[in-house]
């Protein structure tokens, strides 16, 4: 352009006067007017023209070049800085997986809640609207100072976090410049303290810390995603320009816990464990064959949904972590190994005269004198003396390895965090003495899991089976996750529908009311479980399967079955009219079961006092379906017995449970 | 060689304007995949709170108070059930 205008007005000198000739005069001042101008342009400032134009250029060109610089040379540096002042990859939360029960039922479940946080630089510039910010968060001003007190030079600063979503509203409509909110994940346990010890709970930042929540904190954890957005200077999201990794949810993982049985477990317990002023106590009800946990309970208990009173002493799951000593309970174990023996049957008779028994210094005691009975009875009675005569009359070695094949001394291999594996000592060491009170349950420890495994072996037949707290069939109800359609209907029905919110301050409070016993309702609001605090759950130990003693295979075989079956025969006389555990009894129903109740090893003597209650029953004894253990820790009073304590809360629970179970298999 | 010349820059004005209304789509598309992921976001959030409010409402403890107290049901003891043997 600039070229073809140049050569224009170069050549238009020359050009002019034959133009002037041909064309037609215009009026005389117009050409007057047109003579002065080309000869100003030509004459007067022609000079001047040149040095503007060459100005121009000079200017134009330092611009263009100026141009090419920040866009071809300091490109990247530019880009970069933009990117860094204004673009942000900001993480876009994955929830938690639920965990449900057998059914499908949730469990756990984590459902979104606002978090507050704030620039503290842009807040302190809104200090009148503090009131009302402090107000709907339910703080005084205060309060708010103390959450900011040396958190001025931050960047970021959480305020509060897991609001509920109508406060969390609140915040938003609020719109206040460096007030945030940050959507994050909140875990609620909708049964509360019902599953409180078994499934454990999570940190704050939905991290597993204990129970099958840490357990199963990987495939539960879901994959956090990512999404690019500009921000402007104030931090504000002006554009969100990408999602670059669309984030993934946890599993949702279904238990093998039933709900059902879990409750009515936790309320029988929880029953007898005020009644009779116990310390603690804990139940377990297992499949059988399947070794699947049906039920896990404890008491004390602790709310995992309140995370400011979740002391890791109640929430601790004792029928896992604590090992005992399990007294007359392992009764029928050192029969099981007369019996595999072959030296015994169920109708060898036992002279347990004159009811008492020396073993060097020491003297085991019957109640009374039971004189000369089968082993049934001795089962039946529950003889220390005959059982002691038994195990002294076997080789330590087998009875030892009855018990190490049953599982005790070693970890059941549930994988639950801070599984103990109990105590069994080395035959090898043995004196007479040890023998014969190992007999009827002293001087082992073992954990409530490991007894009722123990006893889940003697009712499948002699196969020991592997604790499991997944079902063994998931398939049960796969489709649990919502289709588009409900989700259309539900909001065409009722679209101003909102879920009501107090169910969150519900959850959140202590709801100690969770027992329908309607007498002890009163003691149960006054509740104070916690007593002892010298022990602290094992957190980090996390004993996968493989970790597992490897002579210890899963589903082993214990014993044979004809001696299984006549165990379970000789366990079904305890529980009838004459056994020490005739308060197991249930109409229609065959039960098998042994009592156990020992006194307490405290500084260095076995105590007067202090007792613990035991009671491992199996139902229907033809063909067991369930076995359930229950240990009652310190009852307080005259009726310290397991067959006094633990055995009605076994009929209990049973009576219940078998009529759900019933139910859904017809 | 003309022709091939004008087809070319005929060819590069189409692509640029092209290019322009794929951008622009893109933008159109990419709000619409916004505000259905956050409706998605919307609704799996209030499901969630409604799986939590059902499940809450449905704790056997809950049940059972309703029965005993409100309906002044009880279990069926000894007496009243008859089992039927096959």
């Amino acid at each position: 352009m600039i070229h073809l205008w140049w050569q224009r007005k170069h050549s238009r000198r020359g050009a002019s006067p034959r133009r002037l000739t041909k064309k037609p005069q215009p009026p005389e001042l117009w050409q007057a007017t047109r003579l002065w101008l080309r000869r100003s342009q030509t004459a007067l400032f022609g000079a001047r023209r040149q040095w503007l134009l060459g100005l121009l250029v000079v200017i134009l060109s330092v611009l263009l070049g100026r141009a090419v610089f920040l866009q071809v040379i300091q490109q990247d540096f530019l880009q970069k800085q933009w990117e860094a002042r204004h673009l942000r990859k900001l993480p876009v939360p994955a929830h938690r997986g639920m965990l449900m029960d057998r059914a499908g039922e949730p469990l756990a479940i984590s459902t979104p809640v606002g978090s507050v946080w704030v620039q503290p630089a842009q807040f302190i510039t809104i200090s009148s609207q503090w009131q009302t910010l402090a107000q709907i968060l339910g703080w005084s001003l205060s309060d708010l100072d103390t959450a900011l007190a040396g958190r001025w030079q931050r960047e970021f600063v959480y305020l509060k976090r897991h609001l509920s979503p109508t406060v969390a509203q609140q915040v938003k409509d609020l719109k206040l410049p460096g007030v945030f909110l940050q959507r994050e994940y909140r875990r609620y346990y909708p049964l509360g303290e019902v599953t409180a010890q078994v499934l454990g709970f999570t940190n704050i930042d939905e991290v597993g810390q204990e129970g099958l929540e840490l357990a199963l904190n990987e495939p539960l954890t879901g994959k956090p995603g990512s999404k690019q957005i500009v921000q402007d200077k104030q931090g504000q999201i002006i554009a969100q320009i990408a999602n670059l990794q669309a984030p993934q949810p946890g599993q949702n993982i279904r238990l093998s816990l039933d709900r059902r049985l879990q409750y009515l477990a936790y309320r029988e317990l929880k029953a007898a464990v005020l009644n009779s002023q116990a310390k603690a106590g804990a139940a377990i009800i297992l499949g059988i064959p399947s070794g699947e946990v049906l039920a896990m309970v404890n008491q004390p208990v602790c709310n995992p949904n309140n995370r400011e009173r979740r002391h890791s002493e109640q929430c601790r799951n004792r029928a896992v972590t604590d090992s005992l000593e399990p007294g007359s309970t392992f009764k029928p174990f050192t029969i099981a190994a007369a019996l595999e023996s072959g030296r015994y049957t169920a109708k060898t008779r036992i002279d347990t005269r004159p009811g008492k028994l020396i073993v060097g210094e020491n003297q085991i005691l019957d109640p009374q004198n039971y004189g000369i009975i089968d082993v049934t009875t001795v089962l039946q009675k529950s003889s220390n003396v005959g059982a002691s005569k038994i195990a002294l009359s076997l080789p330590p070695k087998a009875l030892w390895e009855m018990l190490n094949k049953l599982g005790f001394g070693h970890r059941p291999g549930s994988s639950f965090p801070g599984e103990e594996k109990g105590l069994l000592t080395s035959f090898s060491n043995w004196q007479p003495i040890d023998q014969a009170s190992l007999a009827f349950g002293y001087g082992a420890r073992v954990t409530l899991l490991q007894l009722a495994r123990a006893y889940a072996a003697i009712g499948t037949q002699g196969q020991l089976p592997l604790i499991r707290f997944l079902p063994v069939n998931p398939d049960l109800n796969p489709d649990l996750n919502p289709d588009l359609t409900t989700f259309k209907k539900l909001s065409n029905l009722n679209p101003g529908l909102n879920p009501d919110l107090t169910t969150f301050k519900k959850l959140s409070n202590l709801n100690p009311d969770l027992n329908p016993d309607l007498t002890t309702f009163e003691k149960l609001s006054n509740l104070n479980p916690g007593l002892n605090s010298d022990l602290n759950p094992d957190l980090t130990t996390f004993e996968k399967l493989s970790n597992l003693n490897p002579n210890l295979n899963p589903n082993s075989t214990v014993m044979q079955p004809e001696n299984a079956r006549s165990l379970l025969n000789m366990l079904e006389t305890v529980v009838k009219p004459g056994g020490t555990g005739y308060l197991a009894f249930l109409p229609n129903v065959r039960v098998a079961g042994k009592t156990g109740t020992t006194r307490k090893f405290i500084d260095g003597q076995y105590s007067e006092t202090q007792y613990l209650a035991w009671f491992v029953g199996l139902v229907p004894a033809d063909a067991p379906r369930l076995v359930m253990a229950v240990v009652i820790d310190e009852p307080q009073g005259d009726n310290y017995y397991g067959g006094k304590i633990a055995a009605p809360i076994f009929a209990k629970v049973m009576s219940d449970a078998l009529r759900l179970l019933n139910r859904e298999t017809e | 060689m003309k022709y091939l010349l004008i087809l070319l820059t005929t060819a590069v004005f189409i692509s640029a304007l092209e290019l322009i209304m794929v951008r622009h789509n893109h933008r159109l598309l990419f709000t619409e995949l916004q505000t259905l992921q956050q409706e998605r976001d919307t609704l799996n959030e209030q499901w969630g709170q409604w799986q939590l409010e059902q499940s809450t409402l449905s704790q056997p403890y809950l049940i059972e108070a309703a029965a005993r107290t409100r309906l002044n049901m009880f279990p069926p003891t000894e007496i009243n059930t008859i089992i039927i043997h096959r």
